[in-house]
């Protein structure tokens, strides 16, 4: 059987307050993308642009 | 094989972080196939081989903690881009349940059948609460053709309740066969998938999946001439660590290499700053075998 998920889940994540603390990458439309969704891609998150330093 | 000396004194090459994540990858692999033990999962080699056909090489699917045994690895799933993403999501301290790195190769490389990583992380890792994510880092690209997960939007709210009971030892088979426990019926598969439809997660690498412990989610064979390859980070709430003697439907805990369940691979993970101190500082394949979060590094933070 297939039924809405309501307990114990705590979802979407309520407020994100930790974001305020530990800093917050994700967007207000990434979350809101992830919170509809389930998954989110965030693209190029290690950039072929970093370069190591021993390119430099 | 160059010897580890002989990697220290070299010049390092000039790589990008996906490319130096791409040849640590490459290591854990030819690693793994020289360490792999007939067809189940084992503890010594910490990884688990694809299913064998007939005709085709031998070959590993998974490569399990990577961050135990890489500093490199280690430090690309601490990187504050993903650790700060996650503690937004879950809304507390994270630390990292389980890790590895899937391969999946060209024209042989077989799939993994429905599921939601939940079911298995409550009923055999003895995880309270659906308080977790996964964050794949993409080392290849990652196309509808060559395997990429193809995951149900919407799916994460609703609960799916698997049929059957746990076999002892299921994750010795599960990592590597056609999943028999732990996936929807046939009917709630239709529900789900016909309510929602399918996305196929397709990306470059250097690309980060994030998806919710609970969406469903699954990958079709390679048939394909591109392999895959994925680095899996699965982030759990700091406040929903495994708790009891046994998990509720399995008599003992999966290994601690598929699931954390030690007090200091349970701590809150530290970001690190990559970009501060690139991913090259380690040499690439040199295996760490540090045990907890290694000493702090220049970039990391509390």
């Amino acid at each position: 059987m297939v039924v809405p998920q309501v307990d114990p889940v705590v979802w979407p994540a309520e407020g994100c307050t930790a974001a305020a603390a530990h800093g917050h990458p994700l967007g207000d439309a990434e979350v809101e993308s992830y919170a509809k969704n389930g998954y989110l891609m965030r693209r190029q998150v290690f950039s072929p642009e970093e370069v190591s330093q021993s390119a430099m | 094989m160059a010897s580890v000396g002989a990697r220290l004194s070299a010049p390092l090459p000039a790589r990008t972080q996906v490319e130096h994540l791409i040849a640590e990858a490459d290591t854990l692999y030819h690693r793994a196939v020289s360490a792999a033990n007939g067809d189940k999962v084992t503890l010594t080699s910490r990884s688990v081989t694809e299913p064998q056909r007939e005709g085709a090489p031998p070959a590993v699917r998974s490569v399990f903690a990577p961050h135990r045994t890489s500093l490199l690895i280690n430090r690309a799933q601490r990187d504050s881009r993903m650790v700060d993403a996650a503690r937004q999501i879950l809304d507390d301290d994270i630390f990292i349940h389980q890790s590895r790195v899937n391969f999946q190769r060209a024209i042989h490389g077989t799939g993994f059948f429905w599921h939601s990583d939940i079911e298995t992380w409550m009923s055999e890792d003895g995880l309270p609460q659906p308080r977790a994510l996964s964050q794949v880092i993409l080392l290849s690209r990652n196309r509808a053709a060559n395997g990429a997960l193809m995951v149900v939007p919407g799916s994460h709210r609703f609960w799916a309740s698997c049929p059957g009971e746990t076999p002892e030892a299921n994750w010795e088979t599960s990592l590597k066969a056609a999943q028999q426990y732990g996936t929807p019926t046939g009917e709630q598969l239709e529900t789900l998938v016909g309510a929602f439809g399918i996305n196929y997660a397709e990306g470059e690498p250097g690309d980060v999946l994030m998806f919710d412990c609970n969406t469903l989610h699954a990958s079709a064979n390679n048939l394909s001439p591109e392999g895959r390859c994925n680095v899996f980070g699965v982030f759990n709430a700091a406040s929903n660590r495994a708790v009891g003697d046994r998990p509720p439907a399995a008599s003992t805990f999966r290994p601690e290499h598929i699931a954390s369940r030690e007090t200091q691979w349970c701590q809150p993970s530290r970001p690190v700053d990559n970009t501060v101190s690139p991913l090259t500082s380690t040499p690439v394949g040199v295996e760490m075998d540090f045990h907890g979060d290694p000493p702090m590094l220049h970039g990391e933070r509390d």
